[in-house]
């Protein structure tokens, strides 16, 4: 029977990435399939109804999610060029890094480009942080994999994104000076011909990032002309919480509206918030599910 | 044969995870006792990253990460597996015990919270359970089918703590009836022999757990 792997993915995640990564770097032939995130596909939700997210490979029709799982079935699957060690322990240690960085590293820099002021302050020091220990880890090592680029290095293909987050936020979280051997690491990656082909190019990111923060707008803009009538514009802070929580589920909209309340010309005009909420409740009222 | 040795606590259920593989396959260990509230020196120099336990020392190299441990556990003692050959089907006990660890956050949270958080606990809680029980154990014995596999002992908490959590905050997660199979796996999980002579025991687990339930509380509301 004919090999088919097929790839549901997002072309801004980099935990999708990170598998088309994997299975270059095998050598694979695959179908990528790209999923909207606000219009999953039928077969998404059924090839991972558990958490209806991508990455998912599907392996002759066998359904397999979590980026980290997924990796370790495709070195388990085909074994030529091998991303984890043979040895037992230097296995569990590969795992280890993984794990450190999704779980640690990740979610602290994330934070960061999605608070602000102190709470931001406190993210980017715990980013450093972790990025420390990742630094001293690699030390003199040019990659966390043995000869060539293995499953820590495939991991930390997210640094390139966090570069491109932070010129997007206006972020420092790793710079050459700190961390010279992470930032090398860095650099290999973005260069790495084969990863190359696994990013989108900058500008194109740079622009997905910040629509993130954008989208919201529209609908803003929608709201706002509509309720112009009603003489209300903008409102407290909360009304804008609700509103984008109910439109768009990206942490980073919470800082675009923060800046949005913030604005002066919104303070001036805004009503007491217990005027506000109804009107703003009557206009959310939710569409039909999707 | 180089020596093993384990860094638990009593009251941990990713201590006891250790524990029951090391048991199942078989391995002589020595068990060191952590006082969580006074970590050891040697506790923090195995893991300076996390500082917490269980942290498996073999031949004088430190694992940490109860998962890792037991993956590496795995690899290094074959005999009784607790992963079948197959890639996809590893794959699948994999994506269970990963999703185990994701609910952490909402079970702490029915654990340590108070008022509408915890009430928003129950219910994210309780959804959690129907999905393991639905879609985890499906109609299984075992989520490792015949056997006990990695992901049993991933979720070998609920059968072993849950029902003394849900004691000490006052709140039932899983009400009588309303997950057969989830019960009659905690029935089947408990009954393994190694697992049977491996748990707490139940009163001193409660009293535990009130102590700490009142801490929480106590913080929770001043």
């Amino acid at each position: 029977m004919a090999e088919e792997v097929k790839l549901f993915g997002a072309w801004g995640s980099p935990y999708s990435r990170r598998i088309e990564l994997a299975l270059k770097l095998k050598g694979l032939q695959f179908e990528y399939i790209e999923e909207d995130l606000y219009n999953k596909s039928p077969a998404l939700l059924k090839y991972n109804p558990v958490h209806k997210k991508v990455p998912v490979l599907v392996h002759n029709g066998k359904p397999v999610a979590e980026s980290l799982v997924i990796l370790e079935y495709i070195d388990e699957t085909w074994k030529h060029n091998p991303f984890l060690p043979t040895d037992p322990y230097e296995k569990a240690k590969a795992r280890f890094w993984a794990r450190f960085i999704d779980e640690k590293f990740w979610p602290a820099a994330k934070k960061a480009m999605a608070s602000r002021e102190r709470e931001r302050e406190e993210a980017i020091e715990e980013a450093q942080q972790h990025l420390k220990t990742l630094e001293s880890e690699l030390k003199e090592k040019k990659i966390f994999g043995r000869e060539s680029l293995g499953f820590v290095d495939i991991a930390a293909h997210l640094l390139v994104w966090l570069v491109v987050a932070q010129e997007a936020f206006g972020v420092e979280i790793l710079t050459e000076e700190k961390f010279p051997a992470v930032h090398e690491l860095y650099r290999r990656l973005a260069d790495e011909a084969v990863f190359k082909e696994c990013m989108p190019p900058k500008e194109q990111l740079i622009a997905y990032l910040k629509e993130a923060i954008e989208e919201t707008r529209p609908h803003l803009k929608a709201l706002e002309s509509g309720l112009k009538e009603r003489k209300f514009v903008g409102g407290e802070s909360l009304g804008f919480v609700e509103l984008a929580a109910n439109v768009i589920k990206f942490p980073t909209v919470h800082e675009w509206y923060q800046r949005f309340a913030d604005d002066a010309v919104f303070k001036e005009c805004a009503p007491p918030r217990s005027d506000s909420l109804p009107i703003i409740k009557l206009y959310l009222e939710p569409p039909a599910s999707k | 044969m180089e020596d093993v040795k384990l860094l638990g606590a009593w009251p941990s259920s990713f201590s006891y995870r250790v524990i029951w593989v090391l048991k199942l396959k078989g391995v002589k260990y020595e068990y060191v006792e952590e006082n969580l509230f006074n970590k050891s020196d040697l506790l923090l120099r195995y893991n300076p990253i996390y500082k917490k336990i269980p942290v498996l020392v073999h031949g004088g190299k430190p694992i940490a990460e109860s998962i890792v441990i037991l993956e590496y556990v795995e690899e290094t003692w074959p005999q009784n597996p607790l992963l079948p050959k197959d890639p996809y089907e590893r794959a699948v006990a994999r994506f269970w015990t990963k999703f185990e660890e994701h609910t952490s956050p909402t079970f702490f949270s029915f654990f340590q919270s108070v008022g509408e958080e915890q009430e928003r606990a129950v219910k994210e809680a309780k959804e959690l359970l129907r999905i393991i029980e639905e879609q985890g154990l499906g109609e299984k014995k075992f989520f490792g089918g015949e056997e006990i596999g990695l992901a049993d002992i991933a979720f070998g908490w609920i059968a072993g703590w849950l029902r003394t959590m849900e004691e000490a905050v006052g709140v039932k997660l899983m009400e009588d009836d309303r997950f057969p199979r989830l019960q009659a796996w905690i029935e089947n999980f408990k009954a393994v022999p190694v697992i049977k002579e491996n748990l707490p025991d139940h009163n001193e687990m409660l009293a535990y757990f009130k102590q700490r339930r009142e801490m929480f509380i106590g913080s929770a509301t001043s």
